[in-house]
């Protein structure tokens, strides 16, 4: 029952193959320390398009990385829609590559928890923000 | 529809007569065969009677045997099987019975067997019970036989003791042989031997002899009786055979005219079965010729149709044909009037007063012509579906603010003053098509001008939520003119139709205006609505969905200076004189160097010894036309004229084309030296642009080294099969993503370009190919697809540098 309480879960959704690996995989190696010290269970689900996040979202998802810019015309803005409707409590992480000021108003207006920009610093925030959801879990 | 409803009807009919036909033959088939079956069935009751008779023939005959056996042998076994078959007898007329009961005649016949059986077993008792007493003679003629030995011993024996022996063993013979009715129990004498004796013994000899006499007269009576039961038998047998030799008979009639029935009936079924076959053959017959009428039918209509339709679409391109030559034929002039007309006004020498204003008038009758020639080539664009809607970024307070400069002289004319009003939530860039947002003002705008004096006509610009979706904007243009007649307001939509006819008397028109607006509008899935008072008030408000734009990098086009015509190579191809003309009074002003073709072919003969900055082509010509020669120039890869900026001039509309791809651009005639101008400077700053690109690739970001693998090494640490795994899906998800980057470019899909540049610009960043990265983001945020030339450009730079990037990791032998 313990071990159920404390968990953590994370979605990705990146359509770029490279990017969703990378992601991934350093979020993977950070969580390691972190999770067996504070005995927090951390699941990731990795999703390189849209209808197969729709498909097989969890709803007890934690924290979702979601990227603007999707295929089929998609952009972060439905996916926020989609995960806020089904998951309320679930954070939003919107990773965008560009800098338009309207995009983002636009997110946080449908109530995403942050925007993280493609940079060199966007790994880091990403596991700031996981360490906060681990921290929490563990509390 | 009237014949297919008749059609429809028949078939219907056909269907429930021959429903109804089969119905009722099935009834009578089923029953006709059910009566031969019946009458087949039959013939087992029959059988069973006609056996069970027999049967009871043959018990009786053996009971017969039985009876002799048992008069022979005196074994008692014959006698109980003699029971034994009474009592089957007895069973089987019992069966008999129960067949057929209500056949009266079978019953009496049934019962008259049964009488003659029960005389014949009758006869068998009595014959039984004669043989019982015979017993009983005999036995008396024992006790006579044994009398006469026990005499003979006496008179030789001890007389005491043998005869009471004797006399003992003569009372036992007697008291078990004694039946009829000599019950007496002869009592043990002494027999002496005295005369006495003997004289009472020959008594007793001489009763008996009596009795036997008595008894032999007996068996003769009984002898007779019984031959006369054996000759009664033999006649109750007979008539027992021949009333079953009768019946079998009778049954074998029976069951001959049951059998001719039962074949009446089968053949009965057999006709009914072909008649039931025929008829529904000839209804399958006249409902295939019905549907085969129906179907020539049908096809006859449909050839008429499509006759029709081809005629129609015939006729319709007819009209676009004939529209639009005359729509260039018009142009054509026109440009020439303008375009001089225009050059007049900005001439050194000045006009006199009088000069400026009569052409003033000619520039406007001109200008108003050739609206009236472009609302027409629009509306038959419109009406035949053949407007294509451009999606690029724009910003509506910019687009909305040239309509406004564009009509501000006309509304001065008027003493109107246009006041805008955008609102704060209107954001800065939307997608959509900003040169139909243009046209579609530029009607409300003239229209608020046009029916107005002395006024603020007033255009508000807002944001609005509209069907479902989320995005759109609404623009109201409201003037305090002559307004419309509540009755009028949906007319006004219809083409070529005003309020009124006095209407283009005092303020002209072709009633266009609007129709083409609602037509714009709906094809951008908007809507367009009006409402007003007259003598007061009309408002306008349009709405229209767009998406959010993204932000236009801004075109260098700031600069007014033509400063770089001078020195340049113009080439200009027109087979109008006035029409080269024009361009040369326009293009001289600037120093441009200027060469004149009459076609295609002339102007290929002059780019084979001469190189051309700028090529000025009108599109329709005789021998070769300005298509055809664009795409010549642009195989010619050896010549340098290959990559000069090709400006089409047409009259007419560009879709009769076709591939305009090897066009840098496009400007209707009749045009404005201003517009002109411009686009020669757009080209210029393009071409610079581009060359720019592909003579110094080493500025902002660009970097001498190709990758760096440090940070993705760093990631992996021991992990070597993450690490190959990663250079495996860069190399792969970039070369498919270029790939396919050229064969949309191919296919003119330009947001598939941008929408993969962006996708795949990231992992470049994160593996430090900065080059790659940074011509990625030029092409995701590439805008002036019409400079195909340019984007191609970028794209093989792109691809280049990928190949750099992936050959020299694989040298690496990561």
């Amino acid at each position: 029952m313990e071990t159920l309480n404390k968990a953590v879960r994370i979605s990705i959704l990146e359509d770029n193959i490279y990017y969703n690996k990378l992601l991934t995989e350093q979020l993977k190696q950070h969580i390691n320390d972190v999770a067996k010290r504070k005995k927090v269970k951390v699941d990731i689900d990795c999703f390189s398009n849209y209808s197969d996040f729709l498909t097989n979202f969890n709803t007890e998802t934690s924290v979702a990385f979601v990227d603007y810019f999707l295929d089929d015309n998609k952009t972060g803005l439905d996916v926020l829609r989609k995960i806020k409707s089904t998951c309320f409590n679930c954070k939003v992480i919107v990773l965008s590559d560009t800098k338009n000021i309207w995009d983002m108003y636009m997110c946080l207006l449908e109530g995403a928890s942050g925007i993280i920009i493609k940079d060199d610093n966007a790994f880091s925030l990403c596991n700031y923000i996981v360490d906060e959801q681990i921290k929490h879990k563990s509390a | 529809m009237k014949i297919r409803f008749k059609f429809e009807i028949n078939f219907i009919l056909i269907l429930v007569v021959s429903f109804t036909l089969v119905i009722v033959t099935g009834w009578f088939v089923n029953k006709k065969i059910s009566t031969a079956v019946e009458k087949v069935n039959i013939r087992l009751y029959p059988d069973q009677r006609l056996t069970l008779m027999k049967d009871v023939s043959k018990d009786l005959g053996e009971a017969e045997s039985k009876i002799y056996s048992f008069n022979l042998t005196k074994n008692r076994t014959f006698l109980t099987s003699f029971y034994k078959i009474t009592n089957q007898t007895e069973n089987k007329i019992r069966r008999l019975k129960n067949y057929s009961k209500r056949d009266v005649y079978y019953t009496l016949q049934i019962d008259s067997l049964e009488k003659l059986v029960l005389l014949k077993y009758n006869l068998m008792y009595r014959l039984l019970a004669l043989q019982n007493e015979y017993r009983v003679n005999e036995a008396m003629g024992k006790v006579i036989e044994h009398i006469d030995r026990q005499k003979v011993i006496q008179q030789t024996n001890v007389p005491n003791s043998t005869n009471e022996t004797t006399v003992t063993k003569s009372k036992k013979w007697t008291s078990i042989f004694n039946r009829n009715k000599k019950e007496e129990e002869t009592q043990a004498s002494e027999i002496t031997e005295t005369a006495e004796a003997g004289l009472e013994l020959n008594q007793f000899k001489k009763d008996i002899n009596e009795i036997k006499k008595q008894e032999g007269k007996k068996e003769i009576f009984n002898n007779n009786v019984e031959l006369q039961l054996i000759q009664e038998d033999k006649i109750i047998s007979s008539k027992i055979s021949s009333f079953i030799s009768q019946m079998d008979i009778n049954e074998r009639r029976n069951i001959a005219r049951k059998t001719a029935q039962a074949k009446i009936a089968v053949v009965d079924a057999k006709i009914t079965i072909q008649v039931f076959s025929i008829t529904a053959t000839l209804l399958l017959i006249i409902t295939s010729l019905v549907i085969i009428r129906y179907i020539r039918k049908n096809n006859e209509y449909n050839a008429f149709l499509q006759q029709a339709k081809v005629e129609s679409d015939e006729l319709a391109e007819s009209k676009v044909k004939f529209i639009s030559n005359l729509s260039h034929e018009i142009r054509t002039p026109l440009n020439a009037i303008i375009g001089f007309s225009e050059q007049l006004s900005h001439q050194q020498s000045p006009l006199s007063e009088q000069e400026h204003q009569q052409l003033s008038i000619i520039q406007k009758s001109a200008v108003h012509l050739s609206h009236i020639v472009n609302n027409i080539l629009d509306f038959n664009k419109l009406e035949a579906n053949k407007v294509l809607l451009e999606e690029i970024d724009f910003s509506p307070e910019q687009e909305i603010k040239t309509v406004i400069d564009l009509l501000q002289f006309n509304a001065q004319e008027k003493n109107n003053q246009i006041l805008l009003k955008i609102s704060e939530d209107v954001p800065n860039f939307l997608a959509g098509d900003p040169v139909k947002l243009r046209q579609i003002l530029i009607n409300l705008l003239s229209n608020a001008i046009k029916f107005s004096e002395n006024d603020e006509i007033l255009v508000e610009v807002n944001m609005s939520r509209f069907r479902h979706y989320k995005i759109a904007l609404e623009i109201n243009v409201t003037d305090h003119g002559i307004g419309i007649e509540a009755d009028h307001l949906n007319q006004i939509f219809r083409e070529y139709e005003q309020e009124n006819t006095e209407i283009p008397r005092k303020y002209g028109g072709t009633g266009l205006g609007l129709s083409i607006s609602k037509m714009l509008v709906e094809l951008q899935n908007g809507s367009i609505t009006v409402s007003s008072e007259k003598g007061k008030e009309t408002k306008f408000t349009v709405i229209i969905p767009y998406q959010l734009g993204e932000q236009i990098e801004k075109q260098i086009v700031e600069d007014h200076s033509l400063d770089f015509l001078q020195g340049k190579h113009v080439l200009i191809v027109d087979d109008e004189n006035y029409n080269r003309k024009l361009l040369i009074n326009i293009l001289q002003k600037y120093h441009a160097h200027i060469t004149e073709a009459e076609n295609g072919h002339e102007a290929l003969k002059q780019l084979e010894h001469s190189f051309f900055d700028y090529i000025l082509m009108d599109m329709r010509m005789p021998v070769l036309n300005g298509i055809e020669t664009a795409k010549k120039i642009r195989l010619h890869k050896k010549n340098p004229n290959h990559k000069s900026v090709i400006i089409a001039l047409t009259a007419g509309s560009v879709d009769e084309f076709g591939d305009i791809s090897a066009l840098n651009a496009i400007l209707k005639k009749p045009f404005h030296e201003k517009e002109l101008t411009d686009l020669l400077k757009k080209e210029h700053w393009n071409h610079v642009e581009t060359k720019n690109l592909q003579l110094e690739p080493k500025e902002k970001n660009y970097s001498d080294k190709l990758f760096d693998l440090t940070s993705l090494k760093a990631l992996s640490g021991n992990n070597s099969d993450f690490f190959q795994d990663m250079i495996q899906t860069f190399i792969q998800t970039t070369q498919e993503g270029l790939m396919t980057m050229q064969q949309e470019f191919k296919k003119g899909n330009w947001k598939q370009i941008s929408e993969i540049a962006h996708r795949i610009s990231s992992p470049c960043r994160h593996l430090a190919a900065m080059n790659l990265y940074n011509l990625l983001k030029k092409l995701e945020h590439f805008k002036n697809f019409e400079d195909k030339s340019a984007l191609e450009n970028l794209i093989n730079l792109a691809e280049n540098e990928a190949n750099l990037i992936i050959g020299a990791i694989k040298q690496e032998k990561i």
